[in-house]
């Protein structure tokens, strides 16, 4: 597994991801607050299959932020983390 | 509002207490103290990233995980906590998070201040003295009721924490502390009550400022109760849920 860390106004975020071109397993882990908590797995699911490639990444995590909330973490932020460990 | 003071209790105790009143929907105000000494993580947190899981056992510490995000802490008897479970719809906390850390961290703020001692929300999700946090908070939903708590640092084990907490290097660079000893940076970044005041203060007079702090901030008055019937046997199978290790060990 890959790993990063990452950190943001809100909070720390960190990636272990196992990739080739495409993400075949991640978790994402820190001290930050999303609402609701259980998304965050839902996401990590919509991820596995994801191309590594910064637009397609984004692409999922825009959709995941349609209806939760998630203060001092921008998109980017999520994507940076995983880029960060590939 | 409900008070219930349930004295000392484990930490997925309190968080099936917590559950089952969101799930009954009465406001509830809850001041207690964690025993045994725990080890709290935030829901997203990884168990083996954020404790040294080896000395947490040395030291007979027991590790849990809880519905809210934020950081891990010890939670044990020198410290004072607070839970506060209200429908969103009760009015007595904001839904949107930040306004509600603010709230809440009033009720903290007030009981310091009665103490004489100046205190301001600090960061996301803290309350700090001097630039000290003093008091940790979080909050999750749950049944359309928010659940909002958090630490009240009459006293701190530094020592135990200093040992089983890995505090990640890049929170600390960018404080401003320069890497010594986790014992340092711990006491650097917190301080207590009873640092403040240069007294023991006993546990039943933080409490009382506490009750009169939440009084204040979220402008109710508070009445001694205990749980319904219907949350006692509601709370047994969320105690469950948050004693099940594949719960506590998920990340």
């Amino acid at each position: 597994m890959k790993r990063s860390v990452h950190k943001t106004r809100g909070g720390l975020i960190r990636v272990s991801l196992d990739a080739d071109d495409r993400i075949n397993d991640i978790m994402i882990t820190g001290d930050f607050f999303i609402y609701p908590e259980e998304s965050v797995e839902a996401l990590e699911k919509a991820l596995m299959g994801t191309s590594t490639d910064e637009g397609k990444l984004l692409e999922v995590v825009k959709d995941f932020y349609e209806n939760i909330e998630a203060p001092g973490i921008g998109p980017e932020d999520i994507v940076r983390a995983i880029k960060k460990a590939l | 509002m409900r008070y219930i003071d349930p004295g000392f209790i484990s930490l997925p105790e309190l968080h099936g207490t917590e559950e089952a009143i969101a799930k009954s929907g009465v406001p509830t105000l809850m001041l207690w103290v964690a025993h045994p000494p725990t080890v709290n993580l935030g829901y997203f947190q990884s168990a083996s990233e954020e404790v040294d899981l080896e000395e947490a056992k040395r030291l007979g510490l027991t590790i849990t995980r809880r519905p809210s995000g934020g950081g891990a802490a010890l939670f044990d008897e020198k410290e004072l906590y607070y839970s506060i479970v209200a429908p969103w719809d009760s009015g007595v906390l904001p839904k949107a998070s930040r306004p509600c850390f603010k709230k809440a961290a009033n009720g903290i703020i007030f009981a310091l201040d009665s103490f004489g001692i100046g205190a301001k929300f600090a960061g996301k999700n803290d309350v700090q003295v001097n630039g000290r946090k003093i008091s940790g908070n979080a909050q999750t939903n749950k049944y359309d009721a928010k659940i909002q708590h958090g630490t009240f640092l009459v006293d701190f084990d530094i020592e135990a924490a200093a040992r089983v907490l890995k505090v990640p290097i890049e929170k600390v660079v960018d404080k401003g502390i320069s890497a010594r000893t986790a014992h340092a940076m711990i006491e650097e970044r917190i301080t207590t009550l009873n640092r403040e005041l240069g007294r023991k203060v006993p546990m039943e007079e933080a409490r009382e400022a506490l009750k009169r702090g939440f009084e204040k901030a979220l402008n109710v008055e508070l009445v001694n109760g205990g749980l319904t019937g219907e949350e006692e046997r509601m709370r047994k199978k969320f105690i469950a849920k948050y004693e099940d290790p594949e719960w506590i060990y998920k990340r």
